[in-house]
């Protein structure tokens, strides 16, 4: 899974013509290549100042390696660079020499030239650079100076590069060189951000492309689409899908991001990602079921799943009590000795709520029917409140009964903040009103459904 | 009234459970003390129930083990190792405490050992716990060997310190015992361990730590395992110098007898479990000294164990078809 080296939520950003960046919700992970597209310049260029941390957001929260910035400079931050192609270089040095000084630094004292030169020769070969490191740099078209830029980034161990207003054309030796010293620095960590106004060429050069229009952030597609679906994901035409592309991208109310998963392997491709915010209902029908297998890989402590098959949710040898309480016993006991009337009146609380009082007297759990088992699980989670629940496929274990009972407690957890994604692998109709339904279409991309949105009726 | 029907039915299987064991007690001790009227007295119940407080100990330990799942075969060699160790502090003329602080310490290490095979790296407790076994053994031996193992005879073994017919060390092993009792029922790791130890997956997603409490069970064991070895250096002075294959079968056969691995309702009956692990122990042991009366050979005292664990554990078996029937579990989904 990559890390998240930067990300805008919600990021408003005022210039004096007025606003340039409008709710933004971005992010930029470890080893990509991220494309910006917009036809106006103030909007790219807001977007990378935040990024080189040269500016702050007017409104929302920016996160570098998911912490929140606020303006102070830190050691875990990670290292921005500007690339753009004359930023640290110098025309009349070599391109050894310009490799080797760094910004900021006086001259090349300390450096045996012999040496350095040999090491860049080795360099140039593997990064599969074609010029000689005694080359003048004036002698290379520019193109080629954002190519040495980057490489030098890449020296300096920059963990961001940030390569503004790319509009460089070059032959098709010279596109190919650059893309391949990029998807190399990318492969060895570093992340790239290209901004340009130039949408084929950020075609050629990104995996993914973000679509600024009047600094609100429209779409954000994989770059390997083809042309024809790349229009009709850039431009809906039909008022459904401009809708729906609204929706999904749209932040949730009072939005905070709970969890993330960047790369939710659905369909035949990789890399569309799920986020999940605080106190919504999210609904994900992965016919294949590898998104399902993805998920369960996640851990956490505030991360929970409730999944099939229901003869292990609970420990029947324990009462009832005790498997309300089953990994929060810690909370009922004093120095780690039990105590008996917290538990029972989690019992009595759990009793009125399911409107039975058939638990009170039960020693054990075993002769409990599989309504009464699922309702016992699911007010554990209840009690435990997780941040977010994931509900893996466990319609096909539910009566009607117990599934309202499911829906009942993903309501009251929504309600009280946290994120609940309900995973099917059947594509069927959860009735479950979620925020947001997507489904996996098989090539790779989450698709918002229009049904999202609906309210529960239980 | 299905249900009364049920429900009279369980306490009915529930009588008869909890009376089983001490009522199997009541017969051998009559039939025992019926051929041996002249052994009736207070002295020879005192060193029965000294010959029993070493077993006590180590079943104490077990029977959290088997309660998680899990087992322990390298209990011998912790024994041995511990008492090898002590002798070596002993025979230094180090202070008591400081011999009783390493026999501790051997026996917590141990039991991490086993607790970190088992929980850590995840291999089965059958194989951790007998290759460490040999470990444990072999390197008690190799101290043997280096000359490090000394006997040490004390001059008022615990044994002979009574609170009337009771020794002191069965008056110890008896408060182990207890002390076992409440934190399997009376405290949320003892609850955990049973959890972990009936339904494992259920106890995953309910958040348990299942290696942190399986490693602690092994923990524990070997801080009992430690106590034991001590009540036979305090006894005797020296050590058994070999492992000790008829104290780990004891100790398996009376936890499994104990009714410590079965589906009783837990939180009834744990208390009544470790009494049953207490008469289970006596009952072996009493089993094995008539069996040494019948057949007047030390040898048969070991098949006789084996031949009580193989019925423990065929009744324990029977027991769970049994409930796990009459539960209902498989008739779910047809309701």
């Amino acid at each position: 899974m990559r890390a998240e080296l930067f990300r805008a939520q919600g990021v408003d950003v005022l210039s004096e013509q007025g606003a340039v960046l409008r709710n933004i919700c971005l992010s930029l992970y470890e080893n990509e290549v991220l494309g910006v597209y917009d036809v106006y310049n103030g909007g790219k260029q807001a977007l990378s100042e935040l990024v080189e941390r040269r500016r702050l957001p007017s409104a929302g929260t920016v996160f570098f390696s998911g912490l929140p910035y606020s303006g102070e400079n830190a050691e875990t931050l990670p290292r921005v660079r500007r690339v753009s192609g004359h930023e640290t270089l110098n025309d009349s040095l070599s391109l050894w020499e310009n490799l080797l000084l760094r910004s900021g630094q006086r001259g090349l004292k300390r450096v045996s030239p012999r040496s350095m030169r040999r090491c860049m020769v080795t360099l140039f070969r593997e990064y599969g650079i074609p010029f000689s490191p005694e080359q003048a740099l004036r002698s290379l078209p520019p193109i080629d100076h954002f190519m040495l830029e980057l490489l030098k980034a890449h020296l300096e161990r920059v963990d961001i590069a940030v390569v503004s207003d790319f509009n460089l054309d070059g032959d098709s030796e010279q596109t190919d060189r650059l893309r391949r010293l990029m998807r190399r620095l990318s492969s060895e960590g570093m992340s790239i951000l290209v901004t340009s106004h130039r949408f084929e060429l950020l075609r050629r050069y990104a995996d993914r492309i973000a679509l600024l229009s009047n600094g609100t952030l429209l779409k954000i597609f994989p770059a390997k689409l083809s042309p024809a679906d790349l229009l009709k994901r850039a431009f809906p035409g039909a008022a459904g899908e401009e809708a729906a592309a609204r929706h999904h991208t749209e932040p949730f109310e009072s939005a905070s991001v709970l969890c993330t998963v960047p790369e939710l392997p659905v369909g035949e491709a990789a890399g569309t990602g799920l986020t999940l915010r605080r106190g919504e209902l999210v609904e994900l029908l992965d016919p294949s079921g590898s998104a399902a297998q993805h998920l369960k890989l996640r851990k956490g402590s505030d991360i929970c799943f409730l999944n099939a098959p229901v003869a292990g949710l609970i420990v029947e040898e324990l009462s009832p009590a005790d498997n309300l309480c089953l990994g929060m016993m810690e909370r009922v006991s004093r120095h780690g000795v039990l105590r008996e009337r917290p538990q029972e009146l989690i019992l009595q609380e759990f009793a009125e709520w399911y409107g039975s009082d058939i638990f009170l007297e039960r020693k054990n759990c075993r002769n409990l029917n599989p309504t009464e088992r699922i309702a016992i699980a699911l007010y554990r989670l209840r009690l435990r409140h997780p941040k977010v629940l994931f509900c893996m496929d466990v319609r096909r274990e539910l009566n009607p009964s117990s599934r309202k009972l499911m829906l009942r407690v993903v309501r009251e957890l929504t309600k009280s903040g946290s994120a609940v994604c309900l995973v099917d692998t059947n594509d069927g109709d959860y009735e479950s009103g979620a925020d947001r339904v997507f489904v996996a279409d098989g090539s790779g991309i989450l698709k918002p459904r229009e049904s999202a949105g609906k309210r529960w009726d239980v | 009234m299905k249900r009364l029907s049920g429900l009279c039915g369980n306490t009915r299987r529930g009588l008869w459970n909890d009376a089983f064991i001490p009522l199997l007690l009541m017969i051998v001790l009559l039939l025992f003390f019926h051929g041996h009227p002249h052994l009736v007295t207070a002295l020879y119940f005192s060193s029965l129930f000294s010959s029993i407080a070493q077993l006590l100990i180590i079943v104490s330990g077990l029977s959290l083990i088997m309660g998680c799942g899990g087992i322990d075969f390298s209990i011998g060699g912790q024994v041995f190792l511990i008492v090898v160790s002590m002798s070596l502090c002993a025979g230094r003329q180090t202070s008591p405490a400081l011999t009783l602080l390493a026999g501790l310490s051997v026996g917590l290490l141990c039991g991490c050992v086993n607790g970190l095979l088992v929980a850590v790296l995840g291999v089965p407790s059958f194989i951790a716990t007998f290759a460490s076994s040999f470990v444990f053994n072999g390197a008690a031996k190799t101290l043997v060997s280096a000359g490090a193992y000394i006997s040490v005879l004390t001059d008022t073994p615990l044994s002979s310190i009574r609170l009337s017919v009771f020794p002191l060390d069965f008056l110890i092993a008896l408060a182990v015992l207890a002390l076992t009792g409440f934190l399997l029922n009376r405290t949320y790791w003892g609850r955990y361990i049973l959890a972990v130890g009936t339904n494992e997956p259920a106890a995953r997603r309910a958040g348990l730590h299942i290696g942190r409490i399986q490693w602690s069970a092994y923990t524990y064991s070997g801080l009992t395992n430690a106590l034991a070895a001590m009540v036979l250096f305090a006894n005797e002075g020296l050590a058994i110098t070999s492992v000790d294959t008829e104290l780990m079968l004891s100790a398996i056969a009376a936890v499994v007898m104990g009714n410590s691995n079965l589906l009783c309702d837990i939180n009834r009956s744990v208390r009544v479990k470790i009494a049953h692990i207490a008469a289970a122990v006596l009952l072996l042991r009493l089993a094995n000294l008539c069996a040494g009366e019948v057949f007047h050979s030390d040898y048969v005292q070991q098949i006789t164990t084996s031949v009580i664990l193989f019925l423990a554990f065929a009744l324990d078996r029977r027991t769970r078809r049994r409930e796990q029937r009459k539960s209902g579990i498989a008739d779910w989904k047809s309701r």
